[in-house]
């Protein structure tokens, strides 16, 4: 596996094994249905931290009953263990790893209130009768979409409202119902006027610097649904069943936020938002933007990769799509072999300030060419730190250690994709001067001299450590 | 079941699975088709069950050897 530098992809044993014993047949010892259990459980923990994952077939084989997934007769006349009638799930279950691994999971659950956070319409029936809690089944099952909602908030994903609403009455449920799991403060973003709700969903992308297409738009109104379906294809519109007691089965099923590994960014992703609005409205009150910056009280924390942060890295190389100079993609393997490539240099870079930390935010990564030039491969960050200097203070780092090298020369790569024109003149802003023009796929080569390069003055301060990611 | 009602159906079948019209013969076997490989296979004998309503044991598919033992089996064990 390291050889080839590969993520890979373990699927579980099905439990096949008819019982022997029965109800209690893990008192059985020697069983075979028992050993399958047990194998299963060991491969749990025998794939962490070897860049494998489960293909958890029999955890979907229980979901659906095991005849589903398995014809004895089909493994004895052919040795088809899986049952093509469920090849296209099973289909569907290796997809989205393979889109996990390459950042292409949902990051935003985007919600709708009447009706389908709560039963009724706030604005007609008030405070007191809209449904939601225990008392009716219709009460419980939205508390348990709630609830559901929380534990993928808890998780990293992105919780933001949507609703065709008068703010107000919008907001008095988080406030004053005793029965609501979610409160304002897990909301990212909360959107609630009488706005067509493809303008919402472009204003909650643009708010929370993520894509379009990273959005799931759960909505009880097909009329919505469709208008979003048509307005805004990239967004993931899911087909809710008429029954809230099935809306939380719905999305857990759907697979949008499959995820492969957390990271300590995953957990605190929530706060790290909540502390960006309150950094926008010191913003908005703060007269000029060195003035604000400075007030921000920045540190940027830095390592090179280490194994301790591996997991975040290879997140972020897989999923950072707008500020990302080449949106070159890295398995866990691969990167795990630039840590002890003698000619490459990286960075990891952790930003804390007055209000909170913002974890690993961007990394680069240098690579000696033939010419003995320091070549830019990859170097990328979130947005949740756009225009902060970051990008300045990062090249001051990778200048330092070019000189540390004797390295004359920088060489910066702008390689375009559909999303990352953002920083298409981040190394032109930066002092770097073209020295090859767009090829044929549009890619562009920029230098920086290093002996004659003056740091710019940024409000962070640089600290390095020995473990950045941890 | 007539024997022509259950050719027509087969007939459909096989296009489904094989993406082309296949004269289907009582004689023709696995040999004479192009594409009838162990895969196909499969997902023939699973089509021909949902489309009659009936299963195959495993010996009943070890006994067929043509589109005529097919049929037969068909007429014998189909209702509708």
């Amino acid at each position: 596996m390291d050889a080839f530098a590969c993520t890979v992809l373990q699927q579980t044993v099905l439990p096949v094994f008819p019982d022997a014993f029965g109800n209690n047949e893990h008192r059985l010892a020697g069983s075979p249905q028992r050993f399958v259990e047990e194998l299963n459980r060991e491969l749990e923990t025998a794939v962490d931290g070897r860049g494998t994952h489960l293909l958890s077939v029999h955890k979907y084989a229980t979901l659906d009953g095991l005849s589903q997934w398995h014809d004895p007769a089909l493994w004895l006349r052919t040795r088809q263990e899986i049952h093509p009638g469920v090849a296209p799930l099973y289909g569907d279950f290796l997809v989205r790893m393979i889109a996990a691994q390459l950042g292409r999971s949902a990051k935003c659950l985007v919600l709708d209130l009447d009706n389908t956070l709560w039963g009724g319409v706030i604005g007609d029936d008030g405070i007191h009768g809209i449904v939601l809690g225990p008392g009716s089944p219709a009460g419980e099952a939205f508390c348990a979409l709630q609830s559901y909602a929380l534990r993928l908030k808890e998780r990293g994903v992105l919780l933001a409202i949507c609703s065709k609403n008068d703010e107000q009455n919008a907001l008095s449920p988080f406030e004053l119902h005793a029965h609501m799991v979610l409160k304002r403060t897990d909301i990212a973003c909360f959107v609630a006027n009488w706005n067509d709700k493809a303008s919402n969903l472009r204003y909650i992308a643009a708010t929370l610097n993520i894509g379009i297409d990273s959005l799931v738009f759960v909505d009880d109104n097909p009329f919505e649904r469709n208008l979003i379906r048509q307005e805004l294809p990239e967004v993931a519109v899911l087909e809710l069943p008429e029954d809230p007691a099935l809306y939380t089965d719905c999305i857990a099923r759907s697979g949008y936020f499959e995820a492969l590994a957390l990271t300590a960014e995953d957990r605190a992703r929530a706060e790290q938002y909540r502390a960006n609005s309150e950094r926008e409205s010191l913003r908005n009150t703060a007269t000029d933007l060195t003035g604000y910056l400075r007030s921000l009280a920045m540190q940027l924390s830095w390592s090179s990769f280490d194994e301790a942060g591996l997991q975040r890295i290879v997140q972020l190389i897989n999923k950072t799509n707008q500020f990302n100079l080449t949106t070159r993609r890295y398995s866990e393997a691969e990167v795990r072999e630039l840590l002890h490539d003698a000619d490459v240099l990286t960075w990891q870079l952790r930003l804390k300030d007055r209000f909170g930390d913002n974890g690993v935010i961007s990394l680069l990564i240098a690579r000696l060419n033939r010419e003995g030039d320091l070549e830019m491969d990859s170097w990328l960050m979130s947005c949740r730190v756009l225009g902060r200097e970051v990008e300045q203070a990062a090249l001051d780092l990778v200048v330092a250690a070019a000189k540390n090298r004797a390295v004359r020369k920088i060489i910066g790569i702008y390689r375009p994709t559909p999303k990352n024109t953002i920083v298409k003149d981040m190394y032109s802003k930066l002092g770097f001067s073209l020295i090859q023009d767009e090829d044929q796929e549009g890619t562009t080569r920029w230098a920086l001299d290093v002996v004659s390069y003056v740091p710019r003055h940024t409000q962070i301060q640089t600290v390095e450590l020995l473990h950045a990611g941890s | 079941m007539q024997e022509a009602e259950i050719y027509s159906r087969l007939a459909k079948i096989f296009r489904d699975t094989f993406d082309e019209d296949v004269a289907l013969k009582p004689s023709t076997t696995a040999q004479d088709v192009d594409g009838w490989d162990s895969f196909a296979h499969i997902n023939l004998i699973l089509t021909v069950e949902r489309e009659f309503a009936i299963k195959f044991t495993t010996s009943d598919v070890e006994r067929m050897r043509s589109v005529g033992d097919l049929a037969t089996f068909i007429g014998q064990h189909a209702s509708n």
